[in-house]
């Protein structure tokens, strides 16, 4: 395995290291940040084979306008995260056992 | 949001120089990677960005609705009328060759597009403006809009 290919491995892993994280994280604010770094993530792998076009759109609405509009209708939900999490924390969807 | 002294002041000093890449990726667009599409998001990120480090009537009141509804329609009667030149000229609908009027520069250089670099400004103006309209839509909603107050 020569350097160009490990280094594809190594952004594929974070790729799927981003994205479980993603899911797993509980906190809100911390799963959208988690994932404009999956966009921007997969925009380099999109680099990485050369489809550039491809690349400058997911980093423009995946990685930019999307993240803000989370994050503002984040604000808008919800008052603050910690109020977030221990409201679905007292609501208990069954994950009690976490 | 924060109202962090640093969030409003880098936000407000950045907006020029992303509204110049966002031009940058517009104006290259037919020679390089890039085109109308992802320059206008950049550009209406800018946007973004300028409102959310002030309040949202300040920004509200530099970029009222009905100017973006206006720049919004510009764009597309940009993409229409460039459209019609070619049938105007004797050709099909966006005829390229056939138009004197952008200047045909050589093919790869940044006037080698002929009649693209009109149409990608106009798309550009056009992704621009409604990434600012989603900007409204979404997160400046506040219940029912009064009907006396924005007169459209």
């Amino acid at each position: 395995m020569d350097l160009l290919s490990l280094s594809h491995f190594i952004v594929l892993l974070f790729l799927i290291a981003t994205a479980l994280a993603a899911i797993i994280v509980e906190d809100l604010l911390s799963a959208i940040i988690i994932y404009s770094a999956y966009s921007f993530t997969i925009a380099f792998t999109y680099l990485i084979f050369r489809a550039n076009d491809v690349a400058m759109t997911e980093a423009a609405v995946g990685a930019g306008v999307t993240t803000i509009l989370f994050i503002a209708a984040f604000c808008k939900t919800k008052g603050k995260e910690s109020d977030l999490v221990n409201h679905e924390a007292h609501e208990g969807h069954g994950e009690k056992t976490k | 949001m924060n109202n962090s002294l640093i969030v409003k002041v880098v936000s407000q000093k950045m907006v020029p120089f992303i509204i110049m890449l966002g031009a940058s990726i517009i104006l290259h667009g037919a020679a390089t990677p890039g085109g109308g599409f992802q320059g206008g998001v950049v550009i209406g990120a800018a946007y973004i960005l300028f409102a959310l480090g002030i309040d949202a009537k300040t920004a509200r009141l530099r970029l009222p609705v009905i100017k973006v509804k206006i720049v919004e329609s510009a764009g597309v009667l940009i993409y229409a009328f460039t459209g019609l030149g070619g049938i105007l000229l004797g050709s099909n609908f966006l005829a390229n060759k056939i138009v004197l009027f952008p200047p045909q520069g050589e093919p790869g250089g940044l006037f080698g597009g002929g009649t693209l670099i009109p149409i990608t400004i106009g798309v550009g103006i056009h992704v621009a403006c409604t990434v600012a309209s989603l900007y409204y839509a979404f997160v400046e909603y506040e219940g029912e809009p009064k009907p006396d107050k924005e007169t459209e």
